[in-house]
């Protein structure tokens, strides 16, 4: 019995250790402003597996506009970066990256569309995608939510400003302040 | 010990009920026909907490078009419906259900938008939702995906045909019904 106990024990440290994620909070976005978001319950929480190299990544939003589509991914911040994240493309087809300017800063970003949050008629929704096996690597990073779905992706509302345009970022609250992931 | 190990079995077993799902395959949808998928890999789960009265849902599409959305939702079979499923508003407010015919058979219905499953460079993709609490109640149901994202929604290619057909349905062909119960 003591010994069943102890393998139940072991079995839930592990998958503890595996599932141990950061949280970090959204900020208004580099593009737009004003769009309606109950920051103190909205989140964004991530983790990496060491095992399968493969990066969980769980965006929630509260309190936005009901019944919209915010696309979400990652922009890098680099010189060059791969064709793709995982089993992700990134836009452009990776190279060098791209010289972009926001909130006064200027960096070079690579980005990634990952997927897309759909909020119910309370303005909330949540999305988990999981990404990988990913290039092992330290990667600096911005998580970011769309004003629409579409963008770079078929089948939305195209990539135009009104689609592109960032409504949250994070960790912000200032486009080059940057979260570190390392993929071991 | 033996009392702690007890709990940590109940907690185990309590878990692994609630979470008990049915898996159906989707077929092809009934406005495209020629929309890409491994029909084999592709399914949606779902199971009901009778205790919390939700419904959650997992779409997988595998081997769809590459960087693709494509918006889900279920449509059930009713005569009228109210305006809400869970925390979702049914499209067009709810009331009496609408007359819409399809491969040949005609029935009433009203459609709930749940979410997008986006596809990576491989056409595959996955979106889970949970909705509830949910009026208890039997419901004769569809699950659908559609060609794009924005029916009904804001932020997306809007109420067009490209991106509101059907391309992929569950069970099918249309009229075809998985009955969910909530107690």
């Amino acid at each position: 019995m003591k010994r069943m106990f102890l393998v139940v024990v072991t079995l839930l440290l592990a998958a503890s250790a595996v599932s141990a994620s950061t949280t970090q909070k959204w900020t208004a976005g580099w593009d737009i402003f004003t769009e309606p978001l109950n920051y103190k319950k909205s989140k964004i929480s991530w983790s990496v597996n060491p095992s399968t190299s493969k990066l969980t990544v769980t965006f929630t939003l509260a309190g936005a506009t009901p019944s919209k589509l915010y696309q979400v991914g990652i922009n890098f911040i680099c010189t060059t970066f791969p064709a793709t994240f995982g089993q992700f493309p990134v836009v452009g087809g990776g190279g060098t990256c791209q010289p972009a300017t926001r909130q006064g800063v200027t960096e070079t970003i690579a980005g990634v569309d990952l997927g897309v949050v759909t909020t119910d008629m309370n303005g909330n929704g949540s999305f988990t995608v999981v990404v990988g096996p990913i290039t092992a690597g330290t990667y600096v990073l911005e998580f970011i939510a769309n004003n629409g779905a579409g963008c770079n992706l078929t089948g939305g509302g195209g990539t135009t400003y009104e689609t592109c345009a960032v409504d949250f970022q994070s960790p912000g609250p200032i486009f080059g302040d940057t979260t570190t992931i390392i993929v071991p | 010990m033996k009392r702690i190990f007890l709990v940590v079995v109940a907690l185990f077993l309590s878990a692994s009920a609630a979470s008990a799902g049915t898996t159906q395959k989707w077929t092809a949808g009934w406005d495209n026909f020629s929309e890409a998928l491994n029909y084999t890999k592709s399914k949606i789960s779902w199971s009901v907490n009778a205790t919390t009265h939700k419904l959650s849902v997992t779409f997988t599409l595998n081997g769809a078009t590459p960087s693709k959305l494509y918006q889900v939702g279920i449509v059930p079979f009713c005569t009228t419906f109210p305006a809400t499923f869970g925390q979702f508003p049914v499209d067009g407010g709810g009331g009496t259900c609408t007359t819409i015919t399809r491969q040949g058979v005609t029935a009433s219905a009203v459609t709930i938008e749940l979410g997008v499953v986006t596809t990576d460079i491989h056409g595959n993709g996955s979106f889970t939702v949970v909705i509830g609490p949910i009026a208890p109640g039997t419901y004769d149901v569809e699950f659908q995906a559609r060609n794009g994202a924005g029916c009904e929604l804001t932020g997306g290619a809007g109420n067009q045909t490209s991106d509101c057909e059907d391309d992929f349905q569950s069970p099918g062909p249309f009229g075809t019904t998985t009955t969910i119960t909530i107690p």
